[in-house]
């Protein structure tokens, strides 16, 4: 039942090769248009199988970067790669055979005024899967495979509750079997105790379906339980990514270190934990020279304001940073 | 509970008239705490945890309907008190803070001018002394006075800061009990363990009695020396923070800690504990206790009557016809 972690062998199914996409913001009525930058030469393989979570504060680029990769949006600059071949200018009917996503907040995903089973098996009928009888049948297993039964397929959304609206989201995600499900904060809107259960049929159809994930939750703890691969983003960039065991045990990045050791796990007698971090988030629209981290970074030396940080690449995963280094984890488990 | 407990609630109901006949949103809810002790309530959506701190407050929605046995705050009887002696007492003696940072502030004005206001009403010092204490008062949660924060507004703030500024608007009248409803659930971890201390150090100096509310079990465990945890609109189980958290009683606070992973305990990717069914509807005549339904040890006697909050030695509180001995030593 546990996560693998030895996947280096297996190919990328989704690769992004310096991905940068801008936006142009105003910064007045009267002010000239500005680019922000929001995701700035982005490079990460995904292989199949992997859970892949983007961590990192709001306003670092996570969301950006998932709608890139749904093709909602196209990149300003380089390539992504699906099975080795470029997908953007692909139509859209095409991606969405392979890349699904799975939303927030399953009260405004889902349409109140169609019923669950027109709901779920939408996607079948815009890509014409089946006939009429064909569709209704698939559609009442996906819905019985996320734990939906037979009897919600002519209710309406607002007759369920959060968790069972999320299940139908997720039943709408898999219909068409893709390779790849985009989990966006799949169960930040929920209570602890439905949020267990979502994580758990997350995992579960994961294994059925070898679908491969990319989980943007701001829930470290459950980023710790799920992923297998980890991204760490700051300001645009990933500055540190690798093997989900291996950046929990032993952060390099500064900014790594300092999420890991602010997530706070039921425990007693532990304390709240001392994070020495700058308050504020940089401006995106100006963002600092060198490193971008350096005006919170505890370590900041004269150069990381000045150079931009190189990228280590070794054993232990990627790390952008003059002076990567493993210290203890403060959060450690009690 | 003890006599001489700062915070005293005693049988607090608050029910909803509604279309549908009566919604209990809080039944028979009471509980104490301590001077300068942080009580958290725990639980999740609909369970009551924001109306008991309402409630408590005199902040109810109009169609509300509150009583209780006993109410009491410092020396003052809640239950006792006018419209604006309650009034003059929000604010001063006991202050609320928000999860929302963005719609508590007003947007029209600026944050000088919102935090000075409250010293003006509450304290009626002149406006340009008020003014001071609040550029004083940002310092004090970690904005430097020389960013010229007082003349800006809201919209200009990040979520972090201003939070800072609602805790520095909060306690800027010294009051001796704040009562914050999940005021860190909309911020970045990173920020949430910022001002979490800067809470509990305020807290500290101040000796101020604290109410937090939130259903984040890990916030819990660092800040908490009592939880209650609530179900349906009843308090299921109290006690220390380190008794509940390493020896749960009721079966819905066992479960509820099942819930979360915990890095180091839960194995990686292992299926996590989950309670099945859904909250009860608190419409109408409630009979039994309301966990019944998602209990896997319900047994007939938990289906009828009123299932009553059975205290123990040293103020340990447990909602459950069963718990402990019998229930545990079977499970």
């Amino acid at each position: 039942m546990t996560i693998e972690y030895h996947n280096k062998a297996r190919p990328p199914v989704l690769e992004l090769r310096d991905v940068s996409r801008s936006f142009q913001v105003k910064a007045g009525v009267f002010a000239p248009k500005r680019t922000l930058q929001a995701v700035r030469g982005v490079t990460l393989d995904i292989r199949r199988g992997d859970v892949l979570a983007l961590v990192g504060e709001s306003g670092c680029g996570k969301t950006t970067l998932a709608r890139l990769l749904m093709g909602v949006l196209e990149p300003s600059q380089g390539e992504i790669l699906f099975n080795g071949q470029p997908i953007s200018g692909r139509p859209v009917m095409e991606r969405s055979r392979h890349l699904q996503a799975v939303f927030q907040d399953p009260y405004s995903s889902l349409n109140p005024r169609k019923t669950i089973g027109n709901i779920v098996s939408l996607p079948l009928r815009v890509h014409r899967q089946g006939d009429a009888a064909t569709i209704r049948r698939r559609t009442v297993e996906m819905m019985d495979m996320v734990g939906l039964p037979p009897r919600f397929f002519d209710s309406y959304p607002n007759q369920l509750s959060g968790g069972q609206r999320q299940r139908v989201a997720i039943a709408r995600a898999l219909i068409l079997k893709p390779e790849i499900v985009i989990c966006d904060e799949p169960t930040s809107a929920l209570d602890v105790s439905v949020q267990s259960q979502i994580l758990n049929l997350l995992m579960e159809l994961r294994r059925e379906l070898n679908l491969t994930y990319v989980l943007i939750s701001h829930n470290l703890a459950v980023i710790e339980h799920m992923a297998t691969q980890v991204a760490v983003m700051y300001l645009g960039r990933i500055v540190e990514a690798g093997d989900g065991g291996q950046i929990f045990a032993a952060p390099r990045h500064p900014y790594t270190q300092a999420l890991l050791a602010s997530v706070m796990t039921p425990g007693s007698g532990l304390g709240i934990p001392q994070i020495d971090l700058g308050v504020t988030f940089p401006n995106a629209l100006d963002p600092p020279s060198g490193c971008a981290f350096h005006p919170r970074c505890s370590h900041a030396l004269a150069r990381c304001s000045q150079l931009a940080p190189p990228v280590i690449d070794d054993a232990k995963g990627r790390v952008e940073c003059h002076l990567p280094m493993v210290t203890d984890v403060v959060n450690s488990p009690a | 509970m003890a006599e001489d407990d700062f915070v005293l609630v005693e049988g607090l109901n608050i029910n909803f008239a509604i279309p549908g006949g009566t919604l209990h949103a809080v039944r028979d809810a009471s509980f104490g705490i301590a001077k300068g002790e942080t009580l958290c309530i725990v639980g999740e959506s609909g369970s009551g945890k924001s109306m008991t701190a309402l409630g408590l407050m005199g902040l109810l929605p109009s169609n509300a309907q509150r009583s209780a046995r006993r109410l009491r705050v410092g020396g003052h009887d809640l239950m006792a008190m006018s419209r604006q002696q309650l009034s003059d007492l929000r604010g001063s003696e006991m202050a609320m803070i928000f999860q929302e940072p963005m719609t508590s502030l007003n947007p029209c004005y600026t944050v000088g001018n919102q935090m000075a206001e409250t010293l003006v009403r509450h304290r009626g010092v002149p406006w340009r002394s008020a003014l001071i204490t609040a550029r004083d008062w940002l310092e004090r949660v970690g904005i430097p006075p020389s960013a010229g924060r007082l003349d800006q507004y809201p919209h200009q703030l990040s979520g972090g800061l201003r939070q800072r500024v609602m805790i520095a608007m909060m306690l800027m009248c010294e009051p001796k009990l704040i009562i914050a409803d999940e005021p860190t659930t909309a911020l970045d971890v990173t920020i949430q363990a910022q001002v979490l201390h800067l809470l509990a150090r305020l807290q500290r100096e101040m000796g101020i009695t604290m109410i937090f509310i939130t259903h984040d079990l890990g916030v819990v465990s660092r800040i908490a020396d009592r939880i209650a945890v609530m179900y349906a609109g009843q308090i299921v189980e109290t006690g220390t923070t380190r008794e509940v958290l390493t020896d749960a009683q009721h079966p819905y606070t066992r479960g509820l800690l099942d819930c979360v992973p915990v890095p180091g305990k839960t194995q990686r990717g292992a299926a996590l504990g989950t309670i099945p069914g859904t909250v009860p509807s608190l419409i109408g005549r409630l009979d039994g206790c309301g966990f019944a339904g998602r209990c896997r040890h319900a047994a007939p006697a938990c289906l009828t009557g009123l299932t009553a909050l059975a205290e123990r030695d040293n103020g340990r509180q447990v909602r459950c016809l069963f718990a402990p001995a019998t229930l545990w030593g079977r499970a």
